[in-house]
């Protein structure tokens, strides 16, 4: 086990390495100086004043030389670097960011977990009834949805339309259409319900794939585990049926699931960038996007090493769960 | 009453009809086993007519177009679905149906040449690692084990922020460099399992000296898996273009495309909301009926895959 981190943890500097080099290349080699920008929109620049702005940026260094500085920085100094958008240094940017990333992340997972779950095993105990159709149906239409045109049509209907907020019983049932909170709120209970009702519809948009991909997967896994002969030895032992099924069918049924939300997280992560993008929920899936676009080098570059992290690190780990889960495999 | 058969008409009418129950070599190729099990999956069959439908749509739009999808027309801005305009016109006056037949091909387009290249690429990379073995076999598994951990839409989005232009060929490319190591795992591991089997030992005995017919053996067992994966690659490409084109990062307008479509009508969802419902609409549509093609040609050509 050792030898396989060890071995995986070197595929991943590598990676991140290359990764870093491919990114910091086509940042800087792709139109779009910040110096010139700026002296475009300032009439009173100087010559000089551009000048000693190239300097200070380091623009005009060799490629390898700009990348050299900002991996020296980077990896020794923990240094993230100046962001030049948003004026403040990268670390404080992010560590923000982040934190809303992850809340809509974790949100989002635990939802599509907990209910893809329930409704896989519940469509798989009533199999060929109205109900296992209708949630089949549901499972093929949120795998083929796309996630930014979902984003959409529940903020059309639960943002803008809602015609059952008229009751006034049901107000709390209209939710923004976007954004993490509302400016001016106040006191406690108030600003957590406000972020609340802000979280719900990103988490729900973001949570589909998830819930659908995995409520398939427990469905077939758990008819597979039903049509056991240990779940039959079980029945036949006179235990009654919720037993049979929470503790025989269902610990079996659930294990192969665990590397398949494992490598399903990097998937949660493509979703959370156009999420972010629809709701305007400000986390680093809308800050890479607009760091690339407005070619802030250091977030941008921040960003990426986030994304790329995340992605190898729940990609190893599905590889330890499915030597936890299945003794047969050994990886040396 | 029965007809009076002598017993060897019966015998014989007997086993003809057990022959073509049971799908035997004698009288059934495995193509054909696969089309009749395909042919009983309701939900498949929909889905290949709805994509044939769609890709007949958008290959005839200039023909069975109401408008001109170009028509510029400033005093019939926003109009609601209503006769003429059945979905409705944009904020140029646009008609919205004829945008979305025409944005069809582009879609369309990025989505069928994206699952070939992607099949093509991935095939050969993948028979040659499985055929060759040994240090090819590892440098090309390296190589996909590496690709496979990078994420992709941030990667993507990067790209095509980054370089310039905004055609087809530019997304079906991106798509490609990033997409081909699945159907390389699969076919390698077909190759490899394929090899070993018992049926091509058998096949050489029986005088099958032409490496022809072993090749009539391995290559659809090969192949199977290779159609379901560009199938539902069809459907991905679909989606990933058109997120990207949603963040302005793919097809660029004036060129239609379903993704480009939504970028502006977020803007209008209080005023316009007809705008935001359709091209996503058609976005669904084509992915769903292509992913039940997919299930269910993957059920035909192989029932034992799981999942």
């Amino acid at each position: 086990m050792q030898r396989f981190l060890f071995r995986r943890a070197v595929q991943t500097v590598i990676i991140l390495a290359g990764l870093s080099v491919l990114m910091f290349t086509l940042l800087v080699v792709t139109p779009g100086d910040p110096v010139e920008l700026l002296a475009a929109s300032d009439p009173n620049i100087q010559p000089e004043d551009i000048k000693g702005l190239r300097e200070y940026y380091g623009l005009d260094d060799p490629l390898y030389l700009r990348y050299k500085k900002w991996l020296t920085a980077t990896v020794f100094h923990g240094d993230l670097g100046y962001s030049r958008t948003y004026g403040q240094p990268v670390r404080k940017l992010i560590g923000d960011r982040l934190k809303n990333t992850v809340t809509l992340l974790t949100a989002a997972f635990g939802i599509a977990l907990v209910l893809g779950v329930i409704v896989g095993i519940y469509s798989a105990l009533h199999q060929y009834s109205l109900s296992d159709y209708t949630i089949t149906i549901f499972s093929f239409a949120g795998l083929a949805m796309p996630v930014f045109w979902q984003a959409i049509v529940f903020i059309l209907l639960f943002a803008v339309w809602a015609p059952w907020a008229q009751i006034p019983a049901l107000a709390w049932l209209k939710f923004p259409a976007g954004g993490m909170m509302t400016p001016g709120v106040a006191g406690g209970a108030a600003t957590i319900f406000d972020r609340l009702h802000h979280l719900i519809l990103p988490t729900l948009v973001l949570g589909t794939h998830g819930m659908a991909s995995w409520a398939r997967y427990t469905r077939s896994s758990m008819l597979e585990v039903v049509r056991q002969d240990y779940v039959r030895t079980a029945r036949a032992k006179g235990n009654p049926e919720r037993v049979v099924v929470n503790k025989h069918a269902m610990r079996n049924a659930l294990i192969p699931l665990i590397t398949l939300v494992a490598l399903s997280i990097p998937g949660i992560l493509n979703g959370a960038v156009l999420t972010e993008t629809v709701f305007s929920w400000p986390g680093m899936g809308l800050l890479l996007f607009q760091a690339v676009l407005g070619h802030d080098h250091a977030v941008a570059m921040a960003a990426l090493l986030f994304f790329a992290l995340l992605t190898i690190s729940f990609n190893i780990l599905a590889d330890i769960a499915y030597a936890i889960v299945d003794p047969r495999i050994r990886y040396d | 009453m029965a007809q009076q058969a002598t017993p060897r008409e019966f015998a014989a009418d007997l086993a003809r009809r057990r022959r073509e129950a049971s799908g035997a070599a004698a009288g059934l190729t495995y193509w054909q086993i696969a089309r009749r099990r395909f042919f009983k999956h309701k939900l498949a069959l929909i889905g290949a007519i709805v994509a044939i439908g769609l890709s007949l749509m958008a290959i005839f739009a200039s023909v069975i177009a109401p408008f001109s999808f170009e028509r510029i027309s400033l005093d019939t801005r926003w109009v609601p679905p209503s006769f003429p305009h059945a979905f409705g016109t944009d904020e140029l006056g646009r008609d919205v149906l004829t945008r979305i037949m025409y944005a069809g091909r582009i879609s369309l387009t990025v989505g069928y040449v994206t699952a070939v290249s992607i099949a093509v690429v991935g095939s050969l990379v993948g028979a040659v690692a499985g055929f060759y073995g040994r240090f090819i076999d590892s440098v090309l598994m390296r190589t996909v084990d590496m690709l496979h951990a990078i994420p992709t839409l941030p990667l993507y989005l990067i790209l095509a922020a980054l370089i310039p232009g905004g055609g087809v060929t530019r997304i079906v490319l991106i798509f490609t460099v990033f997409g081909w190591t699945t159907v390389a795992r699969l076919v390698r591991g077909q190759i490899l399992t394929l090899r070993t089997q018992d049926f091509v030992e058998a096949a050489r005995a029986m005088g099958a000296s032409e490496t022809r017919i072993i090749l009539r053996h391995l290559v659809p067992n090969a192949l199977a898996p290779v159609i379901v994966a560009a199938t539902l690659t069809v459907g991905g490409a679909i989606l990933a273009e058109s997120g990207l084109s949603y963040l302005g990062l793919g097809i660029q307008p004036p060129t239609p495309s379903w993704g480009n479509m939504l970028q502006r009508a977020q803007e209008y969802l209080w005023n316009a909301s007809w705008l935001a419902v359709f091209p996503g609409l058609f976005i669904f549509i084509t992915v769903l009926s292509f992913n039940f093609l997919g299930d269910g040609l993957r059920d035909a050509l192989d029932p034992r895959l799981k999942l």
